[in-house]
């Protein structure tokens, strides 16, 4: 057992990390530094810089237009990206769909779509849940039925991340309903331009728009925009699920992030020190240190897996449950060691600290972490049955 | 032991409960969160008829002499209904402290803010007490002909309906004072903004602000105390208000896991539902237990007994109630963290009431300074 990057991986370390502290916009990072997420121009703007670099589809093999790095050499990318302050990718194109196609779309799709998602230029969304179909993702409802050259989709999405900033939707929609559930679901291609849809916002309780409903209504999509063949669309969702599962667990942003708290603790004032010299702050802290290196090494046991060519499965249930729920301990800490200044609203000046005043809204957006991406319960339900044979 | 309601508290707590399902609701909630609004004057004059303003204080000053266990059963409907009027920030705490204060200014004041015509503010913290109210930077200056103050206080919840803030400063000698400022004073200014429960607070700026003598209501230790046991107060109905927002959760939650069907049956028949529910259920039975507990302990005179009994109960809610705040987002699944259903909004009531003048972390290290021997 060895836990050092070789050479040749702290070199790239060292290549990176000089990239990103020259190219990352100081917009972003001030964003970053208090706990902020980009706008949709500067998401996709610097999607659209780490395109032109050719390090947006890091997951992705030579062949289809990736860099062809390791397992380990894109830990350590997410790594530095995190700590200069960079958001993630938006993971709709470059970690779900982009995989699809490449895994099962056809040479046109591949030609079509591909590039777009390489360079940046074309946002995806993720057309999966429904109003009934949450958990129970298999019960999906929206139909796409066959007239002539095209499907005619009817039916809801909710939830749908991003849907208003986005040029397509990849859905699973139900081109079967005579065959069991999980059969008759296919996977469509939908040009969120085509006439018949309509997106509708969802605010969420961290004051902002990232959701939404889409409303289908007699939307009609090419036949040539159908991933594999009808009835393939469930064997493509479980496909996703274990694909690229490195940065699940999001250790490199839950690093940063107890970086940050530790720094603002340090940065606020309490009588004559700081919010540092409270014991029970740096308990607080240190506690999480400790959960974050035993994610830390299970995520790089991960990592050394894949590098050996392992196929990762319920595994990478485990890193999402212990990875959402440190991501909602460190934004609670957040909250509850600011003190009276976590409890300001929409103060334009700051209180104390700006970074503080604004924790709130990543801990009350990231309630939803433990839910969104199959909610942890499910995720439990599949090492049950996967990992302990249950 | 005896845990029952007076037929006197039965009646309040029937009436509080009817009024407020009468005239506030989770729209009007939302009406008030979309104008920057979290205050009413018919409600405040409602209240106030209601006799909400004179419960707290003595008979001498037009008051009913109310328990704290009196104010707590207010404090709870009001979590339950996620109402935002001031009636904790603009007339139990200032008037507590006005009470605590004593001289014939403060009761002066005080049978103001008892009538429900003079509301207040305490402006005791800074941005870098946190919730110490003895770390003041705010200074006061004696002059032949009266005083002067300089300086800027933090989140102060409710100042912006507030016709008299009660502002602590320190003496050049290390004194503290408590002293009456006027909102309208001149060389006082105010930004107020929204606060996490959808109510409002402002940061006051003192900037040579000029009074007479008699603005100081108290000094020393007779101010730091007024401040401290008023806070106790406060923590008490704000135990009683997060067991009120935990309780709704929890029955809201309930009655969902029954009604919402996932795999063609209702989510409340999977047996890691029920357990969360039960977890939440047992959570709020204690938790109520220590409100109780604290509205009996807390409401004496007596330092230590007082702060043992508020922190032990604040320390334990804020906990279980934030255990019971986050479950319920987790069980309702997306719906959950929506602006469009009340759970997001209690969520973030529980949030805020666990932190208001004191978290858990605080509480148990004022514990440790008084409830271990």
């Amino acid at each position: 057992m060895n836990l050092e990057f070789t050479t040749e991986e702290l070199a790239f370390q060292n290549e990176v990390r000089q990239w990103f502290a020259e190219n990352v916009p100081a917009s972003l990072r001030s964003r970053a530094d208090n706990g902020q997420m980009p706008d949709r121009d500067e998401q996709h703007g610097w999607e659209q810089v780490l395109g032109r670099k050719g390090w947006l589809v890091v997951g992705w093999s030579a062949q289809h237009g990736g860099p062809g790095w390791t397992a380990t050499q894109r830990y350590i990318f997410d790594l530095e990206r995190a700590r200069a302050g960079a958001p993630p990718v938006s993971p709709f194109g470059v970690s779900m769909v982009g995989p699809v196609i490449c895994a099962f779309g056809s040479a046109e799709q591949k030609q079509q779509h591909l590039p777009g998602i390489i360079s940046g230029n074309v946002h995806w969304c993720q057309g999966y849940s429904e109003p009934n179909a949450g958990s129970d993702l298999a019960s999906l409802k929206t139909a796409a039925v066959l007239d002539g050259g095209h499907y005619v989709v009817n039916g809801q999405k909710i939830w749908t991340t991003q849907a208003h900033w986005a040029d397509w939707c990849f859905c699973l929609v139900r081109t079967d309903s005579s065959v069991k559930q999980q059969q008759g679901i296919s996977f469509l291609l939908i040009n969120m331009n085509t006439p018949g849809i309509e997106v509708r916002p969802i605010h969420s309780i961290d004051g902002h728009h990232h959701l939404n409903e889409v409303y289908f209504t007699d939307v009609r999509v090419p036949v040539e925009n159908l991933v594999g063949s009808e009835g393939m669309g469930w064997t493509i969702a479980k496909f996703l699920l274990t694909h690229e599962r490195t940065t699940i667990a999001g250790v490199a942003d839950s690093k940063r992030e107890i970086e940050r708290l530790k720094q603002m603790l340090k940065d606020t004032k309490q009588g004559n020190g700081s919010r540092w010299d409270d014991p029970f702050a740096r308990r607080r802290v240190a506690e999480l240190e400790i959960d974050l290196a035993a994610l830390e090494y299970t995520n790089f046991r991960t990592v050394a897996a894949t590098e050996e060519g392992m196929g990762l499965g319920a595994e990478s249930s485990g890193l999402k449950i212990k990875g959402t729920e440190l991501q909602q301990a460190i934004t609670q800490a957040m909250v509850e060691l600011g003190g009276h200044l976590s409890l300001t609203w929409d103060n334009s000046e700051p209180v104390g600290s700006f970074a503080f005043n604004r924790t709130r809204e990543r801990y009350n957006f990231l309630r939803a972490a433990t839910i969104y991406g199959g909610t942890n319960e499910i995720q439990k339900n599949v090492i049950a049955k996967m990992l302990l044979g249950l | 032991m005896d845990f029952r309601l007076s037929d006197d508290q039965r009646m309040l707590d029937e009436s509080a409960s009817k009024y407020l399902a009468g005239q506030y609701s989770f729209d009007l909630y939302r009406k008030q969160l979309a104008a920057d609004v979290a205050f009413d004057e018919s409600r405040w004059t409602a209240m106030a008829e209601l006799g909400w303003m004179a419960l707290p204080f003595p008979e001498s000053v037009g008051g009913f002499g109310g328990s704290l266990v009196d104010i707590q059963l207010i404090a709870r409907r009001l979590g339950e209904k996620l109402c935002t009027d001031p009636w904790l920030t603009c007339a139990v705490l200032p008037g507590k402290v006005l009470e605590f204060a004593g001289g014939v200014n403060a009761m002066q004041l005080l049978s103001g803010v008892s009538a429900g015509t003079t509301r207040g503010a305490l402006a005791a913290l800074e941005a870098n007490s946190h919730y110490d109210p003895t770390l003041i930077a705010t200074r006061v200056t004696e002059n032949g002909d009266g005083i002067r103050i300089d300086g800027q206080k933090s989140v102060v919840f409710g100042a912006e309906y507030a016709h008299v803030l009660l502002v602590t400063a320190c003496a050049a000698n290390g004194e503290a004072m408590l002293i009456a400022v006027p909102s309208s004073a001149p060389g006082v200014s105010l930004n107020h903004y929204r606060v996490v429960d959808g109510s409002r607070a402002s940061e006051v700026n003192l900037n040579a602000v000029k009074l007479p003598e008699t603005a100081v209501l108290a000094r020393g230790c007779v101010a730091i105390d007024a401040v401290k046991r008023a806070i106790d107060v406060a923590n008490a109905a704000i135990c009683a208000d997060l067991l009120g927002a935990a309780s709704t959760m929890l029955n809201k939650t309930r009655d969902y896991a029954r009604m919402r069907k996932q795999f063609s049956v209702a989510i409340g028949s999977f047996q890691v539902i029920q357990h969360y529910l039960v977890d939440m259920f047992i959570e709020t039975q204690q938790s109520e237990s220590l409100v109780w507990m604290a509205g009996l302990q807390g409401d004496t005179q007596e330092c230590a007994d007082r702060e043992k009994a508020i922190s032990i109960a604040k320390a334990y809610i804020a906990r279980s109630a934030v255990m019971v705040a986050q479950k319920s987002i987790q069980i309702h699944g997306g719906i959950g963290v929506t602006e469009e259903l009340d759970i997001g909004h209690y969520f973030r009531r529980v949030t805020h009431y666990a932190q208001m003048f004191g978290d858990r972390d605080h509480h148990v290290q004022r514990y440790m300074a008084f409830g271990q021997g």
